[in-house]
């Protein structure tokens, strides 16, 4: 089974990466203790049972037996601890549960397959960061006999469904069958081991080349696929294309900082003005969602009554909204004035990915047929996040990735992160508290009814105005089953997921 | 310059096949730029949202971008842009490149030896890196654009006024003026001055094109125009992602930088000919 990436891993440590084609390697070689069900509950992975206590400070994880490493040796609770000790150490994505967040302060081992996780502190979205590829399980005496960055780099050991058999650095990887594998989680309805008995992972930058093996039957399958070249492909009788949405959204985003936007019909017009089907349509090539909510629908804890409550578009309600706000003259070049003012707007975003550079150049002519004339000034990406922290825009449209819903949302509107990555500037006190109960409540039913209540008011403020949500693209050869089964995880279905690809 | 002189130039010219198709060239570009507004089919930034990535048709006779606009209507526009930047970028390298020049050749000296350093400085540095650096951190841009290809390419300039003073200021006529007393100002810019002009018109006619394929290039790479602006570099990166299954998104802008340096490059060709009496001794 081939397949194309767009993008070489740095390296294949799962505690060291932070970069996604090194997880998709990693999520066939390597495991964390629990998974994520199609339903976004964790679910046993490695282990038989977990329970917590009544305080919610001791998680107990009963580990299943006879779990083997690529090197044959079986998995035991010294190999949890030894990895999440490592995992604590050395991870740049670890900001939840360890130490330092008053999380795990202690890992006890009283036998061979029971580990138990002493917190310092309730922390109740643990077993979702507990289900993280990242917090990879690996063996202990291996692990004390490598350097931290030998680890991905000389050789990687772990309970996956695919063994690392070699890297060829710039050409691909190639990962073997483990034939041991045999405790895929319950809704694979495939314990293992994997029906293609070799993975080639093909790496192949340029987007024209890609195209053009994909084209050719080169590739199996591949979730890299050049949105300028869907058309093609999906036209090519020999080829079959799905799709599935991601967790990666794009937004736009009002400068709260700015006088302007302290009149909610100012932001309610633009909402109102912009066409996400048209965003959609050109800037992504129609590969790609309207975006309802800020957080995502393959995103955990996402709410699907923001479709009901989002603006729609609609060109009269937005211009009234202008009126009523004493915009009402329009001058010679179609520009609203207000006391002598044109209503002009500076709009940012990154140069570099002609999505966005679209993107862009759409809400600027959507917002001119209500008579809001936008300024664009695109930069590369590190030019661009220091005008957005130091709040120097009216208007930015930005891209975000996180497949957790709580810690991403608390990261985009919490007033904590405002000069980071609030971008609305904006501090709102009963968001800032629902996003802290979503986050720290004992109680799930109110936990998650904060974040439902969170995801509203976001929507509401017209603060930030969801645009589009990429979608997961997916290029197969017609001869390549199992794709359905693939998809029916709405979430990550590049993840580990491989193992129930094969060729007719 | 007297009517002979003017009257042999233009014959000489007319003579050169290669420098009337160049003169053709470059008068349809600057009559496009001219009359865009007019012969356009439609407004370069509309978009057309039923009309994304339309092949070439008799509505859309070069077809339509992404965004659904008319490539031929931002081709037209883009000659604006192309005019704009050649010409803003060679008259500051003239202003700025013969200003100096005529001072480090005329006054000579230390004057001459720190100017000409500088023409050193600049040279050493390339100068597509050195304007990409420029215009990304002046914040890119038309105006941003112009002043970072200007800021690396006047050390010609200098070079070539300077060298044409010091041969200038040996001459007798010059001499002579010294001798009966006149001001060094009004030597400089009554007889030194306009003696320089042939070949520094010949080099401004060529630099034409290295100044719009570098804005182009600039273009390109993101550092040049904003969006949506249709300069011709921008509407090539546009396109650079479709050339499999929309390559006209690219190619008429190309072709258009294409025909345009052409044309300024014959012109210039058949100017220096005319102009630069060394050659006319080859000839």
């Amino acid at each position: 089974m081939v397949t194309a990436f767009q993008e070489e891993p740095d390296f294949l440590d799962p505690h060291r990466t932070t970069r996604f084609h090194s997880l998709v390697v990693l999520s066939y070689v390597t495991e964390p203790l629990l998974d994520i069900d199609p339903n976004f509950n964790p679910v046993p992975l490695l282990v038989q049972s977990f329970e917590w206590s009544e305080d919610k400070l001791t998680l107990v994880f009963h580990l299943k037996r006879g779990i083997l490493f690529h090197n044959g040796q079986e998995m035991t609770s010294r190999d949890v601890k030894a990895s999440y000790e490592r995992y604590f150490r050395l991870s740049p994505l670890e900001n939840y549960l360890g130490p330092k967040y008053g999380g795990i302060t202690e890992i006890q081992t009283p036998d061979d397959y029971t580990v138990i996780f002493k917190f310092a502190n309730p922390k109740p979205l643990a077993l979702f960061h507990i289900a993280d590829a990242h917090a990879s399980i690996m063996p202990a005496d291996w692990l004390a006999g490598m350097v931290d960055e030998e680890v991905g780099v000389k050789g990687l050991v772990g309970t996956g469904p695919y063994v690392f058999d070699r890297w060829i650095r710039g050409d691909r990887i190639v990962l073997k069958r483990f034939e041991a594998y045999n405790h895929a989680p319950d809704y694979m309805n495939h314990a293992g081991p994997a029906y293609a008995t070799e993975l080639v992972m093909r790496i192949i930058p340029e987007g024209a080349t890609r195209l053009a093996e994909i084209l050719a039957g080169n590739i199996d399958y591949t979730f890299d696929v050049p949105l300028m070249g869907y058309q093609q492909i999906a036209a090519n009788p020999t080829l079959q294309v799905k799709m599935a949405p991601t967790y990666s959204v794009q937004y736009l985003v009002c400068n709260m900082k700015r006088e302007i936007f302290n009149d909610k019909r100012i932001r309610l017009a633009i909402a109102h003005a912009i066409n996400k089907e048209e965003i959609v349509r050109s800037a992504w090539f129609g590969i790609a969602l309207p975006l309802y909510g800020l957080v995502g629908p393959g995103t955990t804890g996402y709410w699907k009554g923001v479709e009901e409550i989002a603006y729609a578009y609609d060109l009269e309600k937005a211009i009234a909204y202008l009126e009523q706000a004493g915009w009402t003259t329009v001058d010679r070049d179609g520009v609203r004035m207000k006391d002598g003012r044109r209503l002009e707007l500076t709009l940012i975003s990154f140069s570099n990915v002609d999505q966005w550079k679209a993107a862009a150049q759409v809400v600027q002519t959507q917002l001119a047929r209500v008579g809001i004339k936008v300024n664009l000034e695109l930069a590369e990406v590190g030019a661009t996040y220091d005008r957005a922290r130091a709040a120097n825009y009216d208007l930015g449209i930005f891209r975000n990735t996180w497949w957790m819903g709580q810690p991403y949302l608390t990261f985009l509107t919490h007033s904590v992160n405002i000069g980071s990555s609030n971008f609305g500037q904006w501090k709102n006190d009963v968001i800032d508290t629902l996003l802290n109960l979503s986050s720290n409540a004992l109680d799930d039913a109110l936990r998650r009814e904060a974040f439902i209540v969170a995801q509203a008011l976001v929507v509401e403020s017209a603060v930030w105005i969801p645009l589009a949500v990429n979608v997961n693209v997916m290029a197969a050869r017609r001869d390549v089953g199992g794709l359905d089964k693939l998809f029916s995880h709405p979430w990550q279905p590049p993840l580990m997921r491989a193992l129930v690809l094969y060729k007719q | 310059m007297n009517q002979l002189t003017l009257s042999r130039i233009v014959r000489k010219f007319t003579r050169n096949r290669l420098a009337l198709v160049g003169l053709v060239f470059v008068a349809a570009v600057v009559l496009t730029a001219l009359l865009a507004g007019v012969i356009a089919p439609y407004d370069p930034l509309a978009m057309n949202f039923d009309a994304l990535l339309v092949s070439p048709s008799a509505t859309h006779p070069m077809g339509t971008d992404m965004l659904g606009r008319d490539v031929l209507s931002r081709v037209l526009y883009g000659s604006r842009y192309a005019l704009l930047i050649g010409m803003g970028v060679v008259v500051l390298q003239m202003v700025l490149g013969g200003i100096l020049g005529l001072i480090a050749g005329f006054v000579g000296g230390v004057v001459d030896s720190l100017v000409m350093r500088m023409v050193d400085i600049v040279w050493s540095i390339p100068g597509l890196v050195l304007a990409l650096a420029l215009a990304g951190a002046l914040g890119g841009g038309i105006w941003v654009m112009i002043i970072a290809i200007a800021v690396t390419g006047w050390g010609q300039f200098t070079r070539l006024v300077r060298g044409q003073v010091l041969s200038l200021r040996e001459l007798d006529y010059i001499t002579a003026a010294h001798a009966v007393g006149a001001p060094r100002r009004r030597i400089l810019f009554r007889h030194v001055l306009p003696n320089t002009l042939g070949p520094v018109i010949v080099y401004t006619t060529l630099e034409m094109p290295t100044a719009i394929l570098a804005s182009a290039a600039l273009s390109f790479l993101g550092v040049g125009a904003q969006p949506p602006t249709p300069e011709w570099g921008a509407l090539i990166a546009d396109g650079r992602g479709l050339v499999g299954f929309a390559w006209w998104v690219s190619t008429f802008p190309g072709l258009a930088i294409m025909i345009t340096a052409l044309g300024f490059n014959f012109v210039g060709d058949g100017l220096r000919d005319v102009l630069d009496p060394r050659f006319e001794r080859r000839v």
